[in-house]
C-alpha cells in the first residue's frame, strides 16, 4: 500500500516565481456588457494568474540563471529517481515495506516496463534530460547573440546535460529523445553509447567556456566518469554475456581523472544536495521516511523490526573493520532524512578508475597500490600490500565507496556476480547486462512505439 | 435586535399598502381523512399575499386588498386547489380547502433552467424537485444525505463514514473525463462553492468534508435538480454535469411563528463488516526470527498479549479493530422564526450540529499528547427578508453564514492512518510496545496522534429584485456572492513516535493551508408573456449572467520542532511556503421563447452564448442551443381515459464544461536548485482549448391513473459529449511530465429513469404511500483521439481503473488467471508448473510468495490489461413507504440499491489476503500460509493450499488487480423513521402549537456479497475538483471506515 501526502514534491509556486498577468479581452460581448451594468468595463474577462512563467519569459537573457538552475534541479531530481531504481536493482537496498513492486526490481526482474517504480522514474528522467538540453539550447542562443553575461551558466547546463546522459546510458537499455510534442522513436539499444559521446562533447565544450577552477574540476571528473562508464557499457553490451575481461582501461578517462585530481583533494566529492526548499531525493522518501526499503544485509545489520539500519556490516577485507567509507555514506544518508546528498563523481572514484586501469594494464603494481592506498588512507585503513586479491579489493572499494552512486549494477554484470536478492529466473540473472526498458508511460504515449505515427 | 429592525422596515413599508384591506382565513384538510394539513402554502394568486397553514390546518392572510381574489392552496403530494373569495374592507373572508393526495405534480412551479417561474407541465425536460417539507422526520443531517437516494439518476458517493465526511454527487453518471463531474450549485440564484478537501498543502488524509454540507438543511425549502444538458442549457458553460438549485425558505406574513427542534443520537460502525485478524506462530516462543527479522512472537507471546493459548502453526484470531472504536454521539439544535406583514416578511434560522464519531483513541494518548478524533461541528444561520416597497416591486435579500470545525484521524489510503495501520497489522507480532503488531511505518498507537482539521467561515448572500414592469413583463436581477474562508491544518506532534517505531517526522510537522474562495454572480433576466388569440401563448426570456471566481491559496509547513508542545509552523526548523492565485471570469447571454397552444402543448426554443477566461486564445466563445416540447393530452377538453394524467415530452439541449484556468498556456514552474532559483517544465499548453460540449436529448412521459393516485414517470436520455477534454499524456520524452488537456475525445451515455408513486391506501386511520425509482446508466468512452489510456492514480499500480476507448469510464483492468495450464502456479519465469512439478516443489515447506499466479500474457505489460468490470452499476435507485396510522403516527422507510454489472475493488482486502509483510492476516490467508510453511503439512495439503493461494488470494504487484475486484451489488436500508405528532390540544398544553417526537435510524442494514468493508466506500476522498483520481476512483475501497449506523431521537415544536 499506500501513499502519504506528508511530502510534497515540487513546490510549484514557491518564491522565485516571476509574477505574470495573463489577460484576455473577449470579443462579441458588447451586448452583455451593456446589460450587466456591474461588469460594464472593457476587460470583462480579465483575470490574473501570476503563478507560472510562460515560454517567452524563458527566452529572455535575464532567465539565464533560472535556466541553468532549472537544469540542475530537474537533473538532481531525476538522478535521485534513477539512483533509487539502481539501488533496488543491484543489491544496495532490500524491500521492507508495502509497495511490493520493489520486490520485482530487487529480484532482478528489470524488464517489466509497467513496473510502478521504473514507470514513475521515467518522466523525471526525461524531464531532466529535456530541461538540461533546453537550457543548453537557450543559453547557447543567448551566447551567440552576445547576451550571455555569465558563461558559467552555459558550462553548468552542459555539465548537467552530460550527467543526465551518462546516467541514462548507465541504466536504460534504450531511450527516447523527443522535444515537447515533437515525438521521436526510441534511439535503439545499439545507439545508447552515443549518449556517452554526446555527454563527452558537452563536457569538452563546457571546459572551453569556464575559467572557474571548481567547475573545471567538476567537468573533468565527470568526463572521466563518463568515459569510464562508456567503456563499462561496451563490455556488457549486448546483454546476455559476461565479459572475459571486466577491467576498464580508458586512456581518456585516465587523463581526465589525473587532470581532475590535480585540482582537488582526495576527499573531494562533487554532489547534488537536496533540501526542503529545493527538491527531494527519492531515497529520503522511500528509505528514511516510509521505511519501504533499507540497505540490504550485504551492507548492514538491521534493527529488530527489520526496518532500519542498526549498524554497517560490510567489513574491510584487510583490516576486518566496518568499511569506513560505506559507514559514512549510509549514516549520512539516513541522517539527512528526505534530503540525502547524491555523489555524482568523487576523487575516490577517480582513484578507483586509475587503479582499475593500472590493474588492467599492468597488474598489481606499485602504481595500483598507490592509488588504492590513497583511498585507504582517506578511510584510515591499513595500506594494501598484497594481503588479498587486488581485483577483489578493487571491487570491494567500488562496492563500499561508490555505494548509492549507481555503479553497482553494471559492476555485477561485468564481473559476473549476482545480487543475493535476485531470483535465478529473473532477467538480471539469466541475461547479464539487462537494464531498464523504455517505460510503459512512454510506450503507450509515443506514437512511434504505438505504431500510429 | 433583528426583530426591531424588521418592525421598522415593516412600518416604513406599511403606508404603501394602507388602502382598503381585509383578511382571508380558512383551513386546509386532507380530502377523505379530513386530517388537518400543516405547511400548506396558501396565497392570493397574482399577488405576494400568502401564508402557511399551521398544525391545525388553519391559515390567515392579512391586509388583503379589497376585491375578488383567487386563493390557491398547494402542498407537495397533494393536488393544488383554488377558491374564489371576495374581500371587503375590514372584513374576513373564508376559504376552506380539501386537498386530494396525488402522485403527480405537473402543476408545480419550477424555476431552475426554465428562465422564469414555470409550471412543470410546460417544460419538455425533466426537473426534479426535492421538497424538504416532506422530509421533516427523515434521518438526514446535511445536504449530502438530503440528495442521496431521492431522485433517479442522482447518486451520492460517500467516500467513507468518518463524522462530517462529505459526499460527492453524480447526476446521470460522468460527463467529463478530466474536469469535475460535480453538478454546479446555486443558492437562491447565486453560484456556490461545491468543492471538497481540507485545503492547499494539507493533502487528502480521508474524511474530507464537502462544502455542499455547509448549507443549513433547516433553512432549505426545496431543491430543484436539472439532470443534464437538455435541461441546463440556459446555464451554459459548467452546467454539463447538471445543476442543483437550492431555494431557502421565505418569510410568511403573520404573527411570528417559531419552530424549534432538538435531536440527540448516537453512531456506531458496523464492525462486523471487518474480518477478524488472524495469525499463527511458528514456535512456542518467546519469539521467532529469521535473518534478524521478527516473524512472530511465539506461542508464549500470543498468550501474553492476547490471552489465547495456541500451538505452533495453529491459526488464531484476535479482535484488533474493535478497540479503536466506541459509540459516537451527536446533537442537533435548530430554531427558526418567520413572520412579518404584507410589506415585509422575514425568515430567520439558526442551527447547531455537532457529532463526535465512533473513533475512540483516548487510551492510546502518549504523555502530554492529544490523540485525534473524528468530530464535526457546524453553526449555521440564515436570514431572509423580503420587502414589497411597491405593488410591482419585490426586493429579496437572503443570506447564510456557516462556521465549521472538523477533525479527522488519518484514514483511507494512507500509511499513517489509524484504520489502515490496524487493518494491516498482524496479531502474531503484537507486543506491549507494538500493541497490535504493526509491521511497517508506524504503530497504530502512534498514528492516533496525527491530526487533520479544518475550520471554515462561509458567507453567502443574494440580493434580488423582481420588478413587474407591466402585467406581462417582469425584470429580475440578482447580485450575489459566496465567500469561503477555509483553513486546513495537518499536525504531527513532536514525539509522536510514542512506541519508538516510526521514523517519519518524529520531531513534528505542521502544515497550514488557507483557501480563500469568492464567487460573484450577476444575473439579469427579462420576461415577457403575451397571447395570440384564444389559443396561443408566448413567453420570452432574455438575459445574461456573469461569474467572477477567485481563489487565493496559501500554505506553510514547518518541520522539526525543538520541543514538544509547539503547534505553530514557525517553530519548525525547516519551513516551506506555497501560494497560488486563481481567477476565472465568464459571461453569457441567453434567450428563450416558449409557445403554448390551448394550455396543453408547449414548444420551447432557446440558446446561450458564453465567453470564458479559460477558453484558449483561438477558441472563441461557445454557443449552446436548446429546444423542447411538452404535450399534455389529458388536459384537452373532454379527455376521458384510464389515464387521468398523460403527458409526453421531449427536449434537446447542450451545455458545456470549461478547461482549467491555466490549461491553455505553456508554463514553467519555479523549482529552486541548490544554486538558486530555477524553473522546470510545467504545462505543455494548448491555445486551441475550448469547452467540452454535452449534447443531450431526452424523451419522457408522465402517467397517472386512479385519479392520479398512482403515477409513473419515465425518461429516456441520451448524451454525447463532444470535444471531450482528455487529460492526455504526451510522450514524456518530450520533457513535460504533466498531462495536457486536449479537445480530442467523445463520450456517449444513455439511460432510463423511472419513478413510480402510489397512494395505496388513504383512510382516516391508515394511509400508505409507496414509491420506487430506478435508473439505468450506460456510459462509454467512444474516442480518445489517439491519446493513450489513462490510469487512475498514475503509475501507482494498485488502482486499476482506466479511461480507455470503448469502455466505461473508470473501468477495471488487471490480470486474469490463465486456466490453460495444468496448474496456475509458476516460479517467476512464467512457465506454469505441471501438477507433478508443483507437488515436487511443495514437498518441502514454501512461502506463498514463492508461488506466483500464472496469468494471461504472463510477464508482459499486457498481463495487466484484461477487462475486469466497471465501478458503476447498471441500475441504481430507491424504494420505500410512507405509512400513517391514526393520522398522527407515521412510519417512513427508504431503501437504496445498486446492482447489475457492478464491481468494486477491495484494495485493503487484497492487502490483508496477500501482502507478505503487511497482510496475510485473514483466516483463510493465514491458514494457507501456515499450511505452506508448516513442516508437518503433507504435500497434498500444500498443493491444495498453493492452488487456493494463486486462484483466490494472491494479489498486488506485479499482479495488481488479480483476486481484488468483486461483484458489489448491494441493498441498504438507508432510512427508517417513526414519528408521533401529538394532538394539537396536547401540544397546546405545553404552550406549543405543534409537537412531534421522532425516532429514526440511518444505514441500519446492508445486504451485499461484496467481501470488503463497504461497497460505498472509496479512496477518492479528494478535492472533488476533477482529475482522473477524483472523478473515477469511486470504485476502489481502501482502508476507509464503513458508513455508520446512526440512531436519533428528535423533538420538534412549533409556537
Amino acid at each position: 500500500m499506500m501513499r502519504t501526502d506528508d511530502k510534497r514534491g515540487r513546490r510549484e509556486s514557491n518564491s522565485g516565481a516571476t509574477a505574470r498577468n495573463i489577460r484576455r479581452v473577449p470579443a462579441g460581448l458588447g451586448a452583455l456588457v451593456g446589460v450587466l451594468t456591474l461588469t460594464a468595463c472593457s476587460g470583462l474577462l480579465d483575470v490574473e494568474n501570476p503563478n507560472s512563467l510562460l515560454q517567452e519569459d524563458l527566452e529572455t537573457p535575464s532567465s539565464a540563471g533560472a535556466l541553468a538552475n532549472g537544469a540542475l534541479s530537474t537533473v538532481a531530481q531525476a538522478a535521485g529517481q534513477a539512483i533509487m531504481l539502481h539501488s533496488a536493482a543491484s543489491d544496495e537496498l532490500v524491500f521492507t515495506g508495502s509497495r511490493d513492486a520493489w520486490i520485482q526490481i530487487q529480484s532482478g526482474d528489470l524488464q517489466d516496463a509497467a513496473n510502478e517504480f521504473s514507470d514513475a522514474a521515467w518522466p523525471f528522467v526525461t524531464e531532466g534530460r529535456w530541461m538540461a538540453d533546453e537550457a543548453v539550447r537557450l543559453l547557447e542562443q543567448f551566447d551567440a547573440e552576445g547576451n550571455l553575461d555569465e558563461p558559467d551558466y552555459l558550462a553548468r547546463a552542459k555539465l548537467y546535460s552530460a550527467i543526465m546522459r551518462t546516467m541514462i546510458a548507465d541504466l536504460w537499455e534504450d531511450f527516447v529523445l523527443s522535444d515537447r510534442r515533437d515525438t521521436q522513436p526510441p534511439v535503439g539499444p545499439a545507439n545508447m553509447l552515443d549518449f556517452y559521446d554526446y555527454a563527452e562533447t558537452q563536457l569538452t565544450e563546457a571546459l572551453a567556456l569556464t575559467s572557474t577552477e571548481a567547475l573545471e574540476a567538476q567537468l573533468l571528473a565527470q568526463r572521466a566518469r563518463t568515459r569510464h562508464a562508456r567503456a563499462v557499457r561496451e563490455k556488457i553490451t549486448p546483454a546476455g554475456n559476461t565479459p572475459a575481461d571486466p577491467l576498464v582501461n580508458d586512456a581518456g578517462a585516465n587523463a581526465d581523472a589525473l587532470a581532475a585530481l590535480a585540482l582537488v583533494e582526495d576527499s573531494w566529492r562533487y554532489r547534488f544536495t537536496y533540501s526542503s526548499s529545493t527538491v527531494d531525493n527519492a531515497w529520503g522518501g522511500w528509505v528514511n521516511e516510509r521505511l519501504e526499503l533499507r540497505p540490504s544485509d550485504d551492507y548492514v545489520d538491521a534493527t529488530d523490526n527489520n526496518k532500519e539500519v542498526e549498524s554497517v556490516a560490510l567489513m574491510d577485507p584487510i583490516d576486518n573493520v566496518v568499511d569506513p567509507a560505506l559507514e559514512d555514506i549510509i549514516l549520512e544518508a539516513i541522517d539527512a532524512r528526505d534530503w540525502p546528498p547524491l555523489t555524482i563523481v568523487s576523487a575516490r572514484e577517480l582513484l578507483l578508475i586509475l587503479a582499475e586501469a593500472e590493474l588492467a594494464a599492468n597488474g598489481d603494481t606499485g602504481t595500483f597500490r598507490g592509488y588504492i592506498n590513497r583511498i585507504r588512507d582517506l578511510d584510515g585503513l591499513t595500506d594494501y600490500t598484497g594481503q588479498v586479491d587486488p581485483e577483489d579489493l578493487l571491487r570491494h572499494h567500488r562496492m563500499g565507496g561508490l555505494y548509492f552512486t549507481g555503479r553497482r549494477l553494471n559492476d555485477h554484470y561485468r564481473w559476473g556476480t549476482t545480487s543475493s536478492l535476485w531470483n535465478p529466473n529473473a532477467s538480471a540473472s539469466t541475461r547479464p547486462g539487462t537494464l531498464f526498458p523504455v517505460a510503459q508511460i512512454e510506450r503507450t504515449s509515443n506514437c512511434y512505439i504505438v505504431g500510429t505515427c | 435586535m433583528t426583530g426591531t429592525w424588521l418592525a421598522v422596515l415593516a412600518l416604513v413599508a406599511m403606508p404603501l399598502h394602507a388602502a382598503a384591506q381585509g383578511t382571508v382565513t380558512g383551513t386546509v384538510t386532507e380530502a377523505g381523512t379530513q386530517r388537518p394539513l400543516g405547511n400548506a402554502q396558501v396565497y392570493i394568486e397574482g399577488t405576494s399575499f400568502g401564508s402557511l397553514s399551521n398544525a391545525r390546518g388553519q391559515f390567515l392572510i392579512l391586509n388583503v386588498p379589497a376585491g375578488e381574489h383567487v386563493v390557491r392552496a398547494e402542498l407537495i403530494g397533494f393536488a393544488a386547489a383554488e377558491a374564489t373569495v371576495t374581500v371587503q374592507a375590514g372584513q374576513t373572508a373564508t376559504a376552506n380547502f380539501e386537498l386530494r393526495q396525488t402522485a403527480l405534480a405537473l402543476d408545480q412551479i419550477v424555476v431552475t433552467g426554465a428562465g422564469a417561474a414555470t409550471e412543470r407541465r410546460r417544460l419538455g425536460n425533466q426537473i426534479a424537485t426535492v421538497d424538504l417539507r416532506e422530509m421533516e422526520a427523515a434521518p438526514v443531517t446535511n445536504m449530502s444525505e438530503i440528495l442521496t437516494a431521492r431522485e433517479p439518476g442522482v447518486m451520492g458517493l460517500p467516500s467513507g463514514g468518518v463524522a462530517g465526511e462529505g459526499t460527492r454527487i453524480r447526476i446521470r453518471g460522468s460527463a467529463s473525463l478530466s474536469q469535475s463531474n460535480e453538478p454546479v450549485i446555486y443558492i437562491d440564484g447565486v453560484r456556490a462553492d461545491n468543492s471538497q478537501g481540507f485545503g492547499p498543502g494539507v493533502g487528502s488524509p480521508g474524511g474530507s468534508p464537502s462544502r455542499l454540507d455547509d448549507l443549513n438543511p433547516d433553512a432549505i425549502e426545496r431543491i430543484e435538480i436539472l439532470k443534464g444538458a437538455a435541461a441546463a442549457t440556459l446555464y451554459g458553460t459548467q452546467a454539463s454535469n447538471g445543476v442543483i438549485q437550492i431555494f431557502t425558505k421565505r418569510g410568511q406574513a403573520g404573527t411570528p411563528r417559531y419552530d424549534v427542534s432538538i435531536e440527540q443520537g448516537f453512531t456506531q460502525y458496523p464492525l462486523d463488516r471487518f474480518d477478524m485478524h488472524a495469525g499463527f506462530v511458528r514456535a512456542q516462543g518467546p519469539s521467532f526470527t529469521s535473518g534478524g527479522a521478527l516473524l512472530d512472537v511465539g506461542a508464549t507471546g500470543i498468550q501474553e498479549r492476547w490471552g489465547i493459548s495456541v500451538n505452533p502453526w495453529e491459526v488464531f484470531e484476535a479482535d484488533m479493530i474493535g478497540p479503536q472504536f466506541g459509540t459516537g454521539t451527536m446533537q442537533t439544535y435548530t430554531a427558526s422564526v418567520t413572520g412579518g406583514s404584507q410589506a415585509v416578511t422575514y425568515f430567520l434560522s439558526g442551527r447547531f450540529a455537532t457529532e463526535d464519531g465512533p473513533y475512540d483513541g483516548e487510551q492510546y494518548a502518549g504523555p502530554g499528547l492529544t490523540v485525534s478524533n473524528d468530530k464535526s461541528e457546524r453553526m449555521q444561520f440564515n436570514a431572509n427578508v423580503e420587502i414589497f416597497p411597491l405593488d410591482n416591486l419585490r426586493v429579496r435579500v437572503s443570506s447564510n453564514y456557516t462556521e465549521m470545525d472538523h477533525e479527522v484521524p488519518d484514514t483511507n489510503n494512507n500509511i499513517y492512518g489509524v484504520l489502515s495501520s490496524i487493518i494491516n497489522s498482524q496479531p502474531d507480532l503484537a507486543t506491549s510496545d507494538n500493541l497490535f503488531g504493526s509491521p511497517a511505518f508506524a504503530t497504530t498507537r502512534e498514528n492516533w496522534h496525527r491530526r487533520t482539521s479544518q475550520d471554515v467561515q462561509r458567507f453567502g448572500g443574494a440580493f434580488t429584485t423582481i420588478w413587474q414592469a407591466a402585467s406581462n413583463i417582469s425584470v429580475d436581477a440578482t447580485v450575489g456572492v459566496d465567500f469561503v474562508n477555509q483553513r486546513g491544518v495537518r499536525f504531527i506532534p513532536f514525539g509522536w513516535d510514542v512506541d519508538n517505531y516510526t521514523s517519519s517526522n518524529v520531531a513534528g510537522n505542521r502544515t497550514v493551508g488557507d483557501r480563500n474562495h469568492r464567487e460573484v454572480t450577476l444575473d439579469l433576466k427579462a420576461n415577457w408573456g403575451t397571447t395570440f388569440g384564444d389559443d396561443w401563448t408566448a413567453d420570452f426570456v432574455f438575459g445574461g449572467q456573469g461569474f467572477l471566481t477567485r481563489t487565493l491559496s496559501q500554505d506553510g509547513q514547518g518541520e522539526e520542532f525543538p520541543a514538544p508542545g509547539l503547534e505553530v509552523t514557525e517553530a519548525g526548523a525547516l519551513q516551506t511556503v506555497g501560494e497560488e492565485f486563481l481567477e476565472e471570469a465568464s459571461a453569457g447571454i441567453l434567450g428563450q421563447a416558449q409557445i403554448g397552444y390551448q394550455n396543453f402543448a408547449f414548444f420551447t426554443v432557446g440558446a446561450r452564448y458564453d465567453e470564458h477566461s479559460a477558453f484558449g486564445e483561438t477558441a472563441g466563445g461557445a454557443l449552446y442551443p436548446k429546444v423542447s416540447m411538452s404535450i399534455v393530452p389529458s388536459d384537452l377538453p373532454g379527455w376521458d381515459n384510464v389515464f387521468s394524467t398523460f403527458r409526453i415530452r421531449g427536449a434537446y439541449g447542450t451545455s458545456g464544461l470549461q478547461p482549467g484556468a491555466f490549461d491553455q498556456f505553456t508554463t514553467f514552474a519555479a523549482l529552486a536548485s541548490e544554486l538558486g532559483p530555477g524553473v522546470a517544465p510545467d504545462n505543455l499548453g494548448n491555445p486551441d482549448l475550448k469547452p467540452e460540449t454535452s449534447v443531450e436529448w431526452e424523451v419522457g412521459t408522465e402517467l397517472g391513473v386512479f385519479d392520479d393516485r398512482v403515477s409513473v414517470e419515465a425518461t429516456y436520455w441520451n448524451r454525447t459529449v463532444n470535444d471531450v477534454l482528455v487529460d492526455r499524456q504526451f510522450a514524456p520524452s518530450g520533457g513535460f511530465r504533466s498531462t495536457q488537456l486536449d479537445n480530442i475525445g467523445e463520450m456517449k451515455s444513455w439511460g432510463v429513469e423511472v419513478g413510480a408513486n402510489a397512494v395505496a391506501v388513504a383512510s382516516p386511520d391508515f394511509s400508505a404511500n409507496v414509491f420506487a425509482n430506478a435508473s439505468f446508466l450506460r456510459e462509454r468512452i467512444t474516442d480518445l483521439g489517439g491519446a493513450p489510456p489513462l490510469k487512475v492514480g498514475g503509475s501507482y499500480p494498485r488502482y486499476r481503473q482506466f479511461t480507455r476507448e470503448d469502455y466505461h469510464p473508470g473501468a477495471f483492468f488487471g490480470p486474469m488467471i490463465d486456466n490453460s495450464a495444468e496448474t496456475a502456479v509458476h516460479l517467476g519465469d512464467c512457465n506454469p508448473l505441471t501438477q507433478a512439478e508443483l507437488d515436487a516443489y511443495v514437498s518441502t515447506p514454501r512461502s506463498p510468495g514463492d508461488l506466483q499466479p500464472y496469468v494471461l500474457n504472463c510477464g508482459t505489460p499486457e498481463s495487466l490489461e484484461h477487462y475486469l468490470g466497471k465501478p458503476v452499476p447498471d441500475w441504481q435507485g430507491s424504494f420505500g413507504t410512507n405509512l400513517t396510522f391514526f393520522g398522527d403516527v407515521s412510519l417512513n422507510t427508504l431503501f437504496e440499491y445498486r446492482f447489475g454489472n457492478f464491481q468494486i475493488h477491495d484494495l485493503d482486502g487484497a492487502f490483508r489476503r496477500s501482502h507478505p509483510l503487511i497482510g496475510r492476516n485473514t483466516r483463510e490467508s493465514a491458514e494457507v500460509e501456515s499450511i505452506l510453511l508448516n513442516p508437518a503439512s503433507t504435500t497434498a495439503e500444500r498443493a491444495a493450499a498453493a492452488d487456493k493461494w494463486v486462484r483466490e488470494l494472491a494479489a498486488l504487484s506485479p499482479y495488481d488487480g488479480l483476486n481484488e475486484i468483486h461483484d458489489a451489488d448491494w441493498l441498504r436500508l438507508r432510512e427508517v423513521s417513526l414519528t408521533y405528532r401529538l394532538p394539537v390540544s396536547t401540544a397546546e398544553r405545553f404552550g406549543a402549537s405543534s409537537l412531534s417526537l421522532s425516532a429514526a435510524a440511518r444505514n441500519l442494514a446492508l445486504w451485499t456479497k461484496f467481501p470488503g468493508t463497504d461497497p460505498e466506500l472509496n479512496t477518492a476522498s479528494g478535492d472533488g475538483e476533477g482529475g482522473l483520481t477524483s472523478n473515477f476512483n469511486v470504485g476502489t475501497v481502501g482502508w476507509g471506515v464503513p458508513l455508520p449506523r446512526r440512531f436519533t431521537v428528535t423533538i420538534r415544536a412549533g409556537f
